[in-house]
């Protein structure tokens, strides 16, 4: 309860934070709702606009977007079967058919409730074992988050994509990115090619707005340009409570389920999301009625995902260890703001967190607010002709990239990761490796590096403490059975392929 | 098309995106082994600047050739489809307008970067973004208010309210200042 009452002075001693809370909210939700723009891309183009502000403030303003974002995702999966984000692709599976019937209101309406109520368990969740993690976080060593890096670079992989093979490569690309500049350890200028710029390697901003932002707005520029269907009057988006009190078990658990899979580093809200549609259909006395437009189907996705949010926070504030792309991004952030997420940050800056966790609580009550009041004009957002708001996008990516270091060198980065991530999505690589791999990277080689100097060159050390060995103990597991699993999925597509029937 | 006969039973073998980006890794994994090389210190052995550079340029190489080979050598094609290009890559042909819009926009992207200095932002991001909503197939008359409006407001939050410097630019610093 100490934690509580710590986050409720903070918050008292910053009424100014609820302005950015709601703006955040808002802002996340219009990029959400917006196909094409996801919550990283969101937070990726709202960095920018943060720089030179309190840390408190500029933090609060990227947590609440990133909150609304994932939530403003089923606005378009519902009405238009177009996912604005990844993590809301699931609930577009019955979203729309209720949409198709009429109900596309109260689809909103429910999708709202659920992503608030299963975004406060998430907060609650983080706010009671942040702190907890947080302490065991101080018993770490060089060995244990090299173990933890490997860890969440063997989940990215396996569950990004349908080819491990491609996951693998795009997370030692990332990794090979992050050895451009001064060697951490001894200092030695590496890949620079007599280049002062890359001294200190390549700027995160730029790449992530390249990859993020510039490759989307590509892929916006590929498609050929149409008319948006009509829209179905929408009277009301306030849901029926019956509803809500019908799934209320569904909300908790699909709420549960999204808190535990967003805390393993790697894991985001998409994974979460189809989890717990999967759980929640095969738990269902109905379950042929997922797929046609049950409240379940809405349910039970939009309270993962948001919880989720609340789980990928705990690694990523107590261990410096990303839960998604998206919270990799926050961090990325943080280090802008002159911080570096992980133990000691967390007990030498309370203030900091207590306030981050208020305003993480906060933003859930906010997309509700701002979910049923705003959701008109959140409808009319999504009609906007591409034509409009892409190169308006573009514009805010060159720009973001160029404030990073007032350096027209980031541009040509943007646009260089720009054409890069657009090539590389449609080879059907996933960029989310490359993501968490930017951060995890110098942690994978500092503490590699520190560990063997400290053995002697011994690599046994990392088997000999037990914590590093449980972390790399079921990332090899987690990796092998994924492996296998797409052996089986292949061998059985091959054999229907060839018009045999898999054994 | 160049097409290359791998398979046994007449499948074939396409040079597709994603063999291309496997060949680009193969050659970035050599590109850090030959160059990682060179970082190896002899006081610390190889627990220096050249371990991650040699390992993951290693890994790299190796784990992009598996798929470039099993293609050449053929094996058995389908195999080979699951396993290298795998069923996620975009097959959609993309139309010629297409590669004209995707052109257009590094175009508009170079003509940021190279303008930015000396055009200044207001004058860059106005032409950009016009040109931008013009080549999706905009409307000129809404195009303009919005390229005129867009970069006033960016500048207006980043210089007046957030306190960083944007270049105004020489035309226009000598059209407003002189």
């Amino acid at each position: 309860m100490d934690v509580f009452a710590s986050i409720f002075f903070a918050l008292l001693s910053q009424p100014s934070l609820l302005l950015y809370v709601v703006g955040g909210v808002a802002l996340g939700v219009a990029v959400g709702a917006l196909p094409g723009l996801t919550a990283v891309t969101g937070i990726a183009l709202l960095i920018p606009f943060t720089f030179g502000r309190d840390p408190t403030e500029a933090i609060t303003l990227l947590v609440a977007l990133y909150g609304g974002a994932i939530y403003g995702g089923s606005i378009s999966s519902i009405l238009i079967r177009t996912p604005g984000t990844p993590a809301a692709a699931a609930t577009a599976l019955d979203g729309f058919p209720m949409s198709q019937r009429g109900e596309g209101g109260r689809a909103i309406g429910l999708a709202t409730s659920a992503s608030c109520l299963g975004g406060l368990l998430g907060a609650v969740v983080m706010a009671t074992f942040a702190p907890l993690v947080a302490k065991a976080g101080l018993l770490f060593g060089p060995p244990e988050f090299f173990a933890l890096s490997l860890f969440g670079l063997g989940i990215i992989v396996t569950i990004s994509g349908k080819s491990l093979l491609k996951g693998v490569l795009a997370a030692l690309l990332g990794i090979a990115i992050t050895l451009i500049g001064y060697d951490p350890i001894a200092g030695l200028p590496r890949f620079t090619f007599g280049e002062p710029q890359l001294l200190n390697g390549l700027e995160f901003i730029p790449i992530l707005i390249g990859l993020y932002g510039v490759s989307q707005v590509m892929r916006g520029f590929a498609e050929t340009p149409g008319r948006s269907a009509p829209l179905a009057h929408i009277a009301r988006f306030l849901p029926p409570i019956s509803d809500l009190l019908k799934g209320k078990w569904l909300i908790l658990k699909s709420a549960a389920m999204g808190v535990f899979i967003g805390s393993i580093p790697g894991a985001g809200a998409d994974i979460a999301a189809f989890t717990a549609y999967g759980e929640a259909k095969r738990a269902s006395k109905d379950p042929e009625q997922f797929g046609r437009g049950t409240p379940e189907g809405v349910l039970a996705p939009e309270a993962a995902n948001n919880a989720s949010t609340g789980g990928a926070m705990i690694p990523m504030l107590t261990l410096g260890i990303p839960g998604d792309a998206a919270t990799a991004v926050l961090l990325g952030a943080f280090t802008i703001q002159g911080f570096q997420p992980g133990p000691v940050f967390f007990s030498q800056n309370l203030d900091l967190v207590y306030s981050i966790f208020g305003a993480f609580i906060l933003s859930q009550f906010a997309i509700f607010l701002v979910g049923i009041s705003c959701a008109r004009f959140f409808v009319r957002l999504i009609r906007i002709d591409r034509a409009y708001f892409l190169p308006v996008i573009l514009i805010f990516c060159l720009l973001g990239a160029y404030v990073t270091r007032f350096d027209v060198f980031d541009v040509w980065v943007a646009l260089g990761f720009g054409i890069f991530g657009f090539l590389w999505e449609r080879g059907g690589f996933p960029l989310a490796p490359i993501l968490l791999a930017l951060i995890l990277g110098p942690i994978f080689e500092q503490n590699l590096r520190t560990s063997l100097i400290l053995s002697q060159g011994d690599p046994t050390i990392f088997l000999s403490r037990p914590i590093s060995l449980i972390f790399i103990l079921v990332a090899v597991i987690v990796f092998v059975s994924a492996l296998i699993n797409r052996r089986k999925a292949s061998r059985t597509a091959a054999l229907q392929h060839n018009g045999g029937s898999p054994d | 098309m160049d097409q290359q006969r791998t398979g046994e039973r007449g499948e074939v073998f396409r040079p597709s995106l994603s063999y291309g980006l496997y060949l680009v890794c193969a050659l970035i994994g050599l590109g850090l082994m030959v160059v990682g090389s060179g970082y190896r210190t002899p006081n610390v052995g190889l627990v220096g600047p050249a371990l991650v550079p040699l390992l993951v340029g290693a890994l790299l190489l190796l784990l992009s050739l598996v798929p470039l080979v099993a293609a050449l050598l053929g094996g058995s094609p389908s195999r080979t489809r699951s396993f290298a290009s795998g069923a996620e890559e975009n097959q959609t042909p993309f139309f010629k307008s297409a590669v004209l819009r995707i052109a257009a926009l590094i175009g508009i992207t170079v003509f940021f970067a190279l303008g930015f200095e000396f055009l200044g932002f207001p004058v860059t991001a106005s032409v950009s973004a016009f040109a931008g909503i013009v080549v999706l197939g905009g409307r000129p008359v809404v195009a303009a208010p919005v390229a005129l409006i867009l970069p006033a407001l960016l500048w207006v939050v980043f210089v007046e309210l957030l306190g960083l410097t944007l270049p105004i630019g020489d035309l226009l610093y000598a059209l407003l200042y002189s």
